[in-house]
This record gives structure tokens, sequence and C-alpha cells, in this order.
């Protein structure tokens, strides 16, 4: 390491697309945002990455059912073995037996994972969608937010 | 018991070192902790009317290095919805203002609707993630409530209200390999 240490605040990119109604996981995920990190800056690097989204859901029939799966995946840029970190679901249902006039919500949320794994060098982290149902149901993914702090992760 | 937590956060002169080419070329990272607002809040809001101030967090960066600005704000929001199909739906701007340059940095919508008559009270985050923003300058971020349009008899509150800045150097930017 060159220098005295310094932690570092990196701002990510969303990746601006249109999304489908299904996505099985048969297909390759859907990249949403990225974030790079170099952890070379500091001692024992720890990550902590963030992602905020506002989901919405609008209900247009009987029935509907929307299932979001995210992952977090984590590719060496050295290596380029990836690792998913972490999974996640989001789900909404509602039991509408007849049919009503269309409804929306947007579901503010806020996602933190704290990586202190061992780093052999600069690393990507992708926001990925895995799996995508809906029924009667439609969505949007806005207000994306991704950004990675380095800092060590040394007790004091 | 609960810990009343104070209308206004105080806030504290950060301790920056800010060192020249001599020592290590970086700003050390800061904590600002921001004023939080209790306004009255409407039950009508419309876009041409004066927003209202929510939050707000000042951050002063003497040097030229580039630094990144995480602007974390967070409460709670009650919604009472007291029929079925009720709304409300409110509208949140981020802006950024540095030596009186104003820019709004982004725009948040919310909205309940639910089938059956309920009152919900649930935590809100929002991160954004200021990259580079004007150096040698104090820049002010405010959160404000810019829109409220609730359905009949239905009716909000917003509660536990935070702001903070945090800055931190930007890492040095290097061509990003394809992956």
């Amino acid at each position: 390491m060159k220098g005295s240490p310094f932690p570092t605040l990196s701002c990510g990119e969303i990746l601006r697309r249109k999304l489908p109604d299904e996505l099985s996981r048969k297909n390759p995920p859907i990249t949403l945002g990225k974030v790079s990190i170099n952890p070379r800056t500091v001692f024992s690097p720890c990550v902590l990455f963030n992602y905020s989204l506002n989901i919405t859901f609008v209900t247009e029939s009987v029935e509907p059912i929307i299932s979001l799966v995210f992952q977090l995946a984590k590719t060496s840029k050295r290596t380029k073995k990836t690792v998913i970190l972490e999974e996640w679901n989001f789900k909404g249902a509602e039991i509408i037996p007849t049919d009503v006039q269309n409804m929306k919500t947007i579901e503010p949320i806020d996602f933190n994972v704290c990586d202190c794994d061992e780093f052999s060098g600069p690393v990507l982290y992708r926001m990925q969608l895995a799996e995508i149902i809906t029924n009667n149901a439609s969505f949007s993914i806005d207000d994306e937010e991704i950004s990675a702090i380095v800092v060590s992760g040394k007790d004091q | 018991m609960v810990n009343k937590r104070p209308s206004r956060v105080k806030t504290y002169k950060p301790v920056q070192t800010i060192t020249s080419s001599e020592g290590s070329p970086h700003v050390d990272p800061f904590l600002k902790c921001g004023a939080v607002f209790n306004p009255v809040l409407p039950l009508k809001l419309r876009p041409k009317d004066r927003p209202i101030p929510l939050t707000s967090v000042t951050v002063k960066v003497k040097g030229t290095l580039p630094t990144n600005v995480l602007i974390n704000y967070s409460c709670f929001i009650t919604s009472v919805l007291k029929e079925g199909g009720s709304f409300n739906n409110l509208a949140f701007r981020l802006v950024r203002e540095c030596s009186s340059m104003k820019v709004t940095l982004r725009e948040y919508p919310f909205q309940r609707q639910l089938l059956s008559p309920t009152t919900t009270k649930e935590p809100l985050v929002y991160n954004f993630c200021d990259e580079n923003p004007p150096p040698r300058r104090t820049c002010t971020y405010t959160l404000f409530l810019v829109k409220v349009n609730v359905s009949d008899s239905s009716s909000y509150d917003i509660t536990q209200k935070s702001m903070t800045a945090l800055v931190f150097p930007a890492p040095v930017k290097r061509e990003d390999r394809r992956i």
C-alpha cells in the first residue's frame, strides 16, 4: 500500500432497462446496478454495500401476485470468479376474490451487506434480479441507488 | 422507556485534516448529523405550493480533492386509511444547494393504498450517493415534502426523522475492465 491508508466511498452506476413480467432462473440474471471498489487503500478492508430502491406494484385483477428475487453478485476483477453473497425475495400477494380497481403501492427498500472477506484485489458488486413472477399485477423499480464504503475492519 | 429524540440534533464542526501533497493526499472521512424540522403537515400540498423542509444537513469541504457524499434520510410514515381502497400519496424531494446554486437530486414518490381499512406505521429509508459535488464549497442537502394527496377521511404522519451526511474520499478512477 502506497502512502497512508484512507477509506473511500464509491458511488455506483444504475443500469436502466425495461424489465420483463417473468424471468426464470434458467435465464441469466438481469443486472440492475453495479459498483466497483479497490480495497487496497486500507488495512484489513471491509466493505459496507448499500442498495436502495422503490418497488411500485399495481394490482390489476383478481389474486394479484408479485415475487422478485434479488441477488448480490461479487466478482473478483483479477480471477473473474463470481460468488453470490446474498439473495432475498420481495413478495406481495392479495386475496382479492372479485375484480376491483387498480391499487398502487410504493414500497421503499434499503438493503445493506457487510463484506469482510479476504480481498485479493479490486472487486465488482452487481445487484441483480434472478427471478420475476407476476400474476394480475405490474411492477416497476425506481429511485435506485448503489454505493460501497471501503473502510478498515480492524479493531482498534 | 422511550428516549425522546430532540427535535433539533446539534451539529458539530468536523475535525478535518486536509493535507497537501506532502502528506497523505486525501480528506479524512467525516460524518455530519442533520437538523430535523417539525412543521405542521398539511392534508393537501400541490406541486405549485411551497415545499416543506423536513431535514437538512450542511457539509463544508475546503479542499479540491474529489470527495463523495452519502446522504441518508430515514423516518417513519403513519398511514391512516379509513376505507377500503383509500390512499395516501406523498412525494419527497432531495435538493442540494451550494453557494446558492440549487439542484434537485432526486424526487421520491410514496403511496399506500390497501383494500381494507388499515393503519400502518412503517420505516422509510432513502440513500443518495452524491459523486464529487462542487469542491471548496459549503453545500446544504435538504429533504422537502413536495406533494400530499390523501383520499377523504384518510390521514398520515411523518415522525422520527433523521438525516446524515458521510463524506469520504472518492476512489481513484481507473479504467474499468468489463466483466
